[in-house]
């Protein structure tokens, strides 16, 4: 599987750091127990498109949003995180 | 008073030559990381300008004037080797004794990066700097006139020799069988 990276190009997969899931880029208020623990552990695990974070971290280091498709490895799109306005 | 003696990270290692390869240990000056402050980038580059003749290189580029050369190495962040850089609208982090630089030169240094880094380091131009892998190690890898300069984190030294080192006898050695 490779990745381009919007900022070094094409690299090997073992570049990079998966994290998880984008929800991660949606912090809900500390106070709002239900919705923090739906942040924390509950997850779709799609067969299929999904949208992860992944970082860039032997080369770069940008934290990506990947739109990829689990069943066949494909790879519709790469961003930085840093230029999506509404990430905190 | 009591001068210490300063050690390189590679505690000043002749250049190691096998067939046509050379490696050999870069002792630099200064080096900072320029982290240009929010929305400054085109001020930094302004700064830079008016004390060195230099701006900010676009990703994965080099520059070069006088003594002193400014790397992209990374989102927002640059690798200044030479004079001393302070006052600009950046945050600057001194690294000096912080990295180990090597030069692997010869024309099969290329042969030797292919087992190593999961980059096609062939279609880098001169001055081109990648941040990538080498073997297991994060590297920084900039194309020069000779082959590739490397960079690694001083504690990866020994790491970093016997990676290099073990390819390029590998590949003098291939070489040999084939009568090149
Ligand atoms: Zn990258």
């Amino acid at each position: 599987m490779r990745i381009k990276c919007p900022l070094c190009g094409e690299r090997d997969r073992r570049e990079f750091y998966y994290l998880g899931a984008k929800d991660y880029l949606t912090r809900p208020e500390e106070s709002n127990l239900d919705a923090m623990h739906k942040y924390l552990h509950i997850r779709e695990n799609p067969c299929g498109l999904t949208e992860d974070l992944w970082q860039h971290e032997a080369g770069c280091r940008a934290w990506l949003l990947i739109e990829r498709n689990t069943a066949t490895h494909e790879i519709f799109k790469v961003e930085l995180v840093n230029n999506k306005k509404d990430s905190k | 008073m009591l001068k210490l003696i300063s050690k390189s990270p590679l505690n000043g290692m002749k250049p190691i030559k096998v067939g046509s390869l050379v490696l050999s240990e870069i002792t630099s000056v200064n080096m900072f990381t320029i982290q240009p402050f929010k929305n400054k980038t085109k001020t930094v580059s302004k700064e830079l300008k008016k004390l060195f003749h230099l701006e900010l290189p676009g990703d994965g580029k080099s520059l070069v004037a006088k003594d002193n050369t400014i790397m992209w190495i990374g989102m927002g962040q640059y690798l200044f080797l030479g004079n001393k850089v302070e006052s600009i609208s950046a945050a600057i982090t001194d690294q000096s004794d912080a990295w180990t630089v090597v030069e692997l030169a010869g024309i099969d240094s290329s042969d030797v990066m292919d087992r190593l880094c999961p980059v096609d380091v062939r279609s880098m131009e001169v001055g081109d700097v990648i941040r990538s892998l080498l073997g297991h190690m994060a590297t920084i890898v900039r194309k020069t006139d000779l082959g590739y300069e490397l960079m690694v984190f001083r504690s990866f030294s020994k790491t970093l020799v016997h990676e290099v080192v073990g390819c390029m006898k590998s590949i003098a050695a291939q070489n040999k069988l084939r009568g090149l």
